[in-house]
């Protein structure tokens, strides 16, 4: 058996160790349009910000295709798939056959139309190692920065233009930062972190118009203020690349629709990654959860699904660990509506917020002290029956929370 | 031999409800901290099966944190900010708490595979 992968990052890799976990005999071959290894996408700010090294961004050993017996194809971008003839063609006119296909294409930069922004350089995105390697050449400190968006991208590249440019600048539409994530207190923690390291914010703003002839000079704000900008980022928000599925006739909707063992409606094909649209488990519905952890255990499940007969499916729901100059934030699972219960705990140490729904756990928000906040994963996971929510905040809340059964159990 | 700063504890002793139990890193077959880590920095040491952070390559993001059911893995902020966990003291032998656990509490014991 013969099994192609089209994309290099975390699904990749998981479909890799998925399969590799017990076969050592089927062939991988492995096509990227990017010319490295495996990297750590979400390291490229810290790359930026002079906090990780070049040879700590890859994801895994020098070694790891030769020893995993990969054959890892760079810099060649998949232009087609003939679902009939089971095969690849490359930009390069490299054709590939596969028997079984996995789509891991991730996802790109939405770029909105914004008066001006055509045909200037000094305008820049925010997801591969490359965005990082151009703004580390344009960076000094004379720049000002303005950042188009206050998500986890915008935020992330701020903070790694912060120590190399004058100034830097968040624009962002909604009166938050991290408006996805966060609510309200919670988002008014970050951005006094964020305003007091130096950097700007302009919230419930949008940019108008980019001046400049050749490249980016200033940019007008929605509220008319003027702000001289040398570099430009638009972290906007991010789509799946799905054209190449489309083209294929495999089922898109905003990403490949797959189902919990990341098959598409193609016979032989999966989708695993930030390119799919898959079931969160929590919230009980189809979406895109763009997020490392999610896309490398969705590559496991495709590896591992191809490669034998019985499966466990895995239990996605979203979930996400950052921080933002040195301030831990996770969030998980969904955000609170009507039906639900919220329980909070702010103090000097931080802000907890767990999110109930029908005696079950069902979401939880944890800014400044984050330590153990795997067991409350776990409960949303297992959906473990919870009879005293407030049990879940109370100090030295841990595993002697569950039955000694229980507890022996999970310890095995 | 003193370390400074003072080194993170690297189990966590859980009490209230009435008893108390020491936990470390169980170096789960199915980690999920490993396939959580978003830099690679979590790895499980080919030759001794243990679940290993290098600290080199750990950026304190706290994914693993998010993702280990036990809450068995500690935050160490004393410098860089890096994950601290349970590596059995391998380098060492005898696990440091086991060497100094005063009532004998805590053993090493090695299984099977197979159980």
């Amino acid at each position: 058996m013969k099994i192609v992968i089209i994309g290099n990052s975390a699904a990749a890799i998981g479909c890799i160790e998925g399969i590799r976990s017990h076969d050592l005999v089927t062939e991988i071959t492995v096509i990227t349009d990017e010319k490295y290894m495996a990297y750590s996408r979400p390291l490229i700010s810290y790359y930026l910000w002079g906090k990780a090294e070049k040879k700590n961004m890859f994801y895994r050993e020098d070694d790891f295709y030769e020893k995993a017996n990969v054959k890892l194809i760079t810099g060649q971008k998949v232009i087609s798939i003939d679902t009939a003839k089971m095969q690849v063609t490359t930009e390069g006119n490299f054709i590939e056959k596969y028997d079984k296909l996995l789509i891991a294409t991730g996802a790109s930069p939405f770029v909105p139309p914004v008066e001006g922004l055509e045909g200037k350089d000094n305008i820049f995105t925010f997801l591969k190692w490359d965005d990082a390697e151009a703004l580390k050449e344009i960076v000094g400190p004379e720049k000002h920065a303005v950042v188009v968006g206050a998500g986890l991208i915008g935020i992330k590249v701020a903070e790694g233009l912060l120590p190399h440019c004058k100034s830097v600048t968040i624009v962002e539409l909604a009166d938050r930062v991290l408006p996805m994530v966060l609510d309200d207190a919670a988002s008014k923690i970050v951005a006094k972190i964020v305003e007091n390291k130096g950097i700007s914010l302009e919230l419930g703003n949008s940019a108008v118009k980019i001046e400049g002839n050749k490249s980016v000079e200033g940019v007008v704000l929605k509220d008319g203020k003027y702000l001289i900008c040398d570099i430009l980022v638009m972290a906007v928000g991010v789509r799946p690349n799905t054209q190449l599925a489309k083209d294929a006739g495999i089922e898109v909707n905003r990403g490949i629709l797959v189902d919990d063992f990341c098959k598409t409606n193609v016979a032989n094909i999966y989708a695993a990654g930030d390119v799919t649209e898959s079931f969160d488990s929590v919230a009980g519905d189809k979406k895109i959860m763009a997020l490392w952890p999610n896309a490398y255990v969705q590559g496991e499940t495709a590896g591992l699904d191809m490669t034998t007969d019985k499966l466990e499916k895995p239990i996605l729901f979203p979930m996400n660990s950052v921080t933002i100059f040195g301030y831990p934030i996770i969030t998980a699972g969904i955000q609170p509506d009507e039906k639900c219960t919220v329980l909070e705990k702010e103090d000097e140490s931080g802000l907890a917020r767990l999110v109930f729904k029908a005696n079950k756990l069902v979401g939880m928000m944890l800014l400044g002290k984050v330590d153990r906040a795997g067991i409350y994963t776990s409960m949303i996971s297992d959906g473990t029956l919870i009879e005293k929510p407030e049990s879940l905040l109370e100090e030295g809340f841990g595993l002697n929370w569950f039955s000694k059964e229980i507890r022996k159990e999970k310890m095995k | 031999m003193k370390e400074n700063p003072k080194p993170v504890a690297r189990l966590v002793v859980e009490n209230g409800c009435g008893f108390n139990f020491a936990l470390n890193c169980r170096h789960c077959t199915d980690a999920k901290c490993v396939k959580s880590c978003i830099t690679g920095a979590m790895y499980r040491d080919p030759e001794t099966g243990y679940i290993v952070n290098n600290p080199e390559k750990c950026i304190g993001c706290w994914t693993c944190v998010l993702a280990c059911p036990f809450g068995a893995i500690m935050r160490d902020t004393s410098d860089k900010k890096v994950v601290a966990k349970c590596d059995l003291c391998a380098e060492v032998g005898t696990p440091a708490c086991v060497a100094n656990c005063p009532n004998r509490a805590l053993i090493m014991v090695e299984e099977d595979d197979e159980q």
